[in-house]
């Protein structure tokens, strides 16, 4: 069956070339081009994945997540400008499951839409585990393989790195690892940083130049890793 | 002469005037004795001109030191003294004969015009004494009011000099009676009192207060406490005062609002030029765009596929330069803007570098990035998007003026408190006379011009690690040939070991 993307843009020219885009890549594509057309249509028929612009004419974009979320479990693509920081972390926080900045190429759009129809997919059932080419966390187990290697990692390590996990590909907040391995978002963001620090150490082939676990500036990381 | 010699010579004027009204009692008395009795002796020895004579020198001299009055009222005095005391008959103002008579009227008639006339010659002099003391001070005054250059330049010298003067307090407000450099506001109460149309109003205890007006504003109020000494009057008029300070406020004021206006107007120019660069700059790779994208619709048959390849490739890359340049000028108003002690939080340097290093390293497989350092987070107080827009505004320009040594190399150290961050290209480098101009805004060196850019990578480098508490510097050429080495020097944060 055919994914189908809301395209929550009002400008016309990038909401025409998208929807153009999607639908060679075999997506069903329906463009609203304010947020009273957003929640019309995403009452009437249900989406896969939305696509969100912040800046819309008649409102904030980011107050419309929870309530998109609530008629449709769909996953959340918000594309924002690269220094609206505060505003993508406000969003993802919100329920958004990643974020594309603003200009960006049409690959790196398609990277994202395909994670995140795969990430709705798993919303329905989660995976007992993620496994990739290099790495393996099993979430029962609480174990973690790096090209067939085990790994050993804290209970927090652990934490941390399966939060990223479950969401491979996407970004995840600070506030997000804070509460997966601290169960507390108030922790001083520099704790998170200690560890990040300690797995990279563990599973990157240079942890100065981490390919695996990336840093989103401002945001949060993203577990460059796509599962088998 | 110095402002403190003129007060002084106003003080000394002020004590002479204070002295001789104590003294000339005792003079007047002392003189009027001593003329009585050379009259007296003279008499006795029956030289009656002599002793006339010798009593109209007395009231000379008496009326020369004091005022007319005092000079007429001496030689009334005398007259009746002479004539009751001295002249024949003793003890009566009986006259004995007509020859006795005429000196006596002729004595009078010269004692009272000398005692008038030397009175007034004194008075003349006081006054013009007095007169040249107001000058001098009033001088004075407006030789220090005529160096202010600012409202807050003549609230200082109204506060720090000896403007007494028997004027009193003056104070300067500004015109809404706040205080012009130290010292309290105007009280509400008095403010109420000020007079919006400009004319002086009193108040009690000679208080009075004075609107300055500038071109139907206002811009000033004036306070004179009054502490004028009734007997002498003031040696300085309090309109001429007024007026001086008058004077110098509308001067200072018209002096700010057109050094505001010369500010305006340059920040005006400036708009205009920056916009001019900016459409200039937006221009050419909109050209580009437009060029290509119109020949693939118009020419689609006529173009060899490597032709519309190379098209479609100019305008991805084209869009790409557009948003370097654009962001770069939101974040050029975001230095100017200020940049907000909230967003500065705890960030890993090492992170930020790793990241950026990967990211160019992805987009230009070509180039050789040589890092030499290792994976410890080093912790500085910044914004992490910041910092990620310095590091990637210097490998782009790395990147953009390498040619064909395609080599960056990476250093990251740490010593006494200080990170330092050292990013060397093998490029074209950069001329001499350019350096000390390449972290102006809008600022392009001789080397750059096959090379399109904005101008403002490197000054929004330099604001941001400057806000930072940060410093970065250019060597070119580099210490290894002929490239640029730039150098980020910030100051680490104390940061706690983790849980």
């Amino acid at each position: 069956m055919k994914k189908s993307i809301l395209i929550i843009e009002d400008d016309e020219a990038i909401s025409d070339t998208l929807c153009a885009v999607l639908r060679t890549q075999g997506y069903a594509v329906d463009p609203a081009f304010s947020i009273q057309e957003a929640l019309e249509k995403s009452a009437a028929s249900r989406f896969d994945v939305a696509l969100l612009d912040l800046g819309l004419p008649d409102g904030d974009g980011k107050d419309i997540i929870p309530l998109l979320l609530s008629r449709n479990a769909m996953s959340i693509l918000v594309i924002s400008a690269r220094h609206q920081e505060n505003e993508k972390v406000a969003a993802l926080d919100a329920g958004a499951d990643d974020f594309i900045n603003k200009p960006f190429g049409i690959d790196e759009l398609l990277a994202r839409i395909r994670v995140a129809g795969r990430k709705r997919m798993e919303h329905l059932a989660p995976a007992p585990k993620f496994k990739s080419g290099v790495l393996e966390v099993d979430f029962g187990a609480r174990s973690v393989n790096l090209m067939g290697d085990n790994v050993k990692l804290s209970p927090k390590e652990f934490n941390i790195l399966a939060a990223l996990a479950a969401s491979a590909g996407q970004v995840v907040t600070h506030r997000q690892l804070l509460l997966a391995g601290w169960e507390d978002p108030r922790i001083d963001g520099q704790y998170l940083r200690s560890y990040i620090g300690l797995l990279r150490q563990k599973i990157e082939e240079d942890p100065a130049e981490p390919q695996i676990i990336i840093t989103e500036p401002g945001v949060g990381y993203r577990l460059a890793l796509d599962p088998e | 002469m110095t402002a403190q010699g003129r007060t002084r010579l106003g003080s000394i004027l002020v004590n002479d005037v204070q002295d001789r009204s104590s003294k000339s009692g005792i003079i007047l008395v002392t003189v009027f004795l001593i003329t009585t009795s050379i009259s007296y002796i003279a008499l006795n020895h029956n030289l009656r001109i002599t002793s006339a004579l010798v009593y109209v020198i007395g009231i000379m001299a008496i009326g020369s030191m004091t005022s007319v009055r005092t000079g007429l009222t001496t030689a009334l005095f005398a007259s009746a003294f002479y004539n009751f005391f001295l002249s024949e008959p003793l003890w009566s103002f009986y006259i004995d004969s007509y020859d006795d008579l005429m000196p006596h009227v002729a004595f009078s008639v010269t004692a009272i015009f000398t005692g008038v006339l030397a009175g007034r010659l004194t008075e003349r002099a006081r006054e013009a004494e007095l007169a040249q003391a107001r000058m001098t001070a009033l001088l004075g005054i407006s030789g220090k009011l005529q160096q202010a250059v600012s409202l807050e330049d003549i609230a200082h010298s109204l506060q720090n000099d000896y403007w007494a003067l028997k004027v009193g307090n003056v104070t300067l407000f500004d015109e809404n009676g706040r205080a012009l450099g130290e010292g309290a506001d105007l009280p509400p109460e008095e403010l109420r009192l000020v007079d919006p149309r400009g004319t002086r109003t009193e108040g009690v205890n000679g208080l009075s207060l004075v609107a300055i007006w500038l071109q139907d504003v206002p811009v000033a109020i004036l306070r004179l406490q009054n502490q004028e000494d009734e007997e002498h009057g003031r040696s300085v008029h309090l309109e001429a005062l007024v007026n001086l300070i008058r004077l110098a406020v509308e001067r200072c004021s018209l002096l700010k609002t057109q050094s505001d206006m010369e500010i305006l107007k340059r920040s005006e120019e400036t708009k205009s030029a920056i916009l001019s660069s900016i459409s200039h700059d937006m221009r050419t790779p909109l050209a580009a765009i437009s060029a290509s994208a119109s020949s693939l619709i118009s020419l689609p048959a006529m173009l060899e596929q490597s032709v519309k390849e190379k098209l479609l490739d100019t305008i991805v890359e084209q869009c790409a330069r557009l948003n370097r340049y654009t962001s770069n000028l939101l974040e050029m108003g975001r230095i100017q803007a200020g940049i907000d002690e909230l967003s500065l939080t705890n960030i890993d340097f090492t992170d930020i570098l790793g990241a950026v290093i990967s990211r160019f390293r992805s987009n230009y497989p070509d180039f050789q990035i040589i890092k030499s350092f290792d994976a410890k987070p080093r912790a500085v107080r910044a914004n992490e998007v910041m910092i990620e827009q310095v590091l990637e505004n210097i490998f782009d320009n790395a990147i953009r003026y390498s040619r064909d040594r395609k080599m960056i190399l990476v250093s990251l150290g740490e010593k006494a408190g200080q990170l330092s961050v050292a990013i060397e290209d093998c490029g074209v480098g950069i001329a001499s006379h350019d350096l000390p101009h390449v972290f102006d805004r809008f600022y392009r060196g001789d080397r750059t011009e096959n090379c399109p850019g904005s101008g403002l990578g490197l000054a929004i480098a330099k604001g941001f690690v400057e806000r930072f508490g940060g410093i970065i510097r250019i060597t070119s050429p580099s210490s290894q040939g002929s490239g640029t080495t730039l150098e980020i020097t910030l100051p680490t944060s104390k940061v706690e070991s983790h849980r």
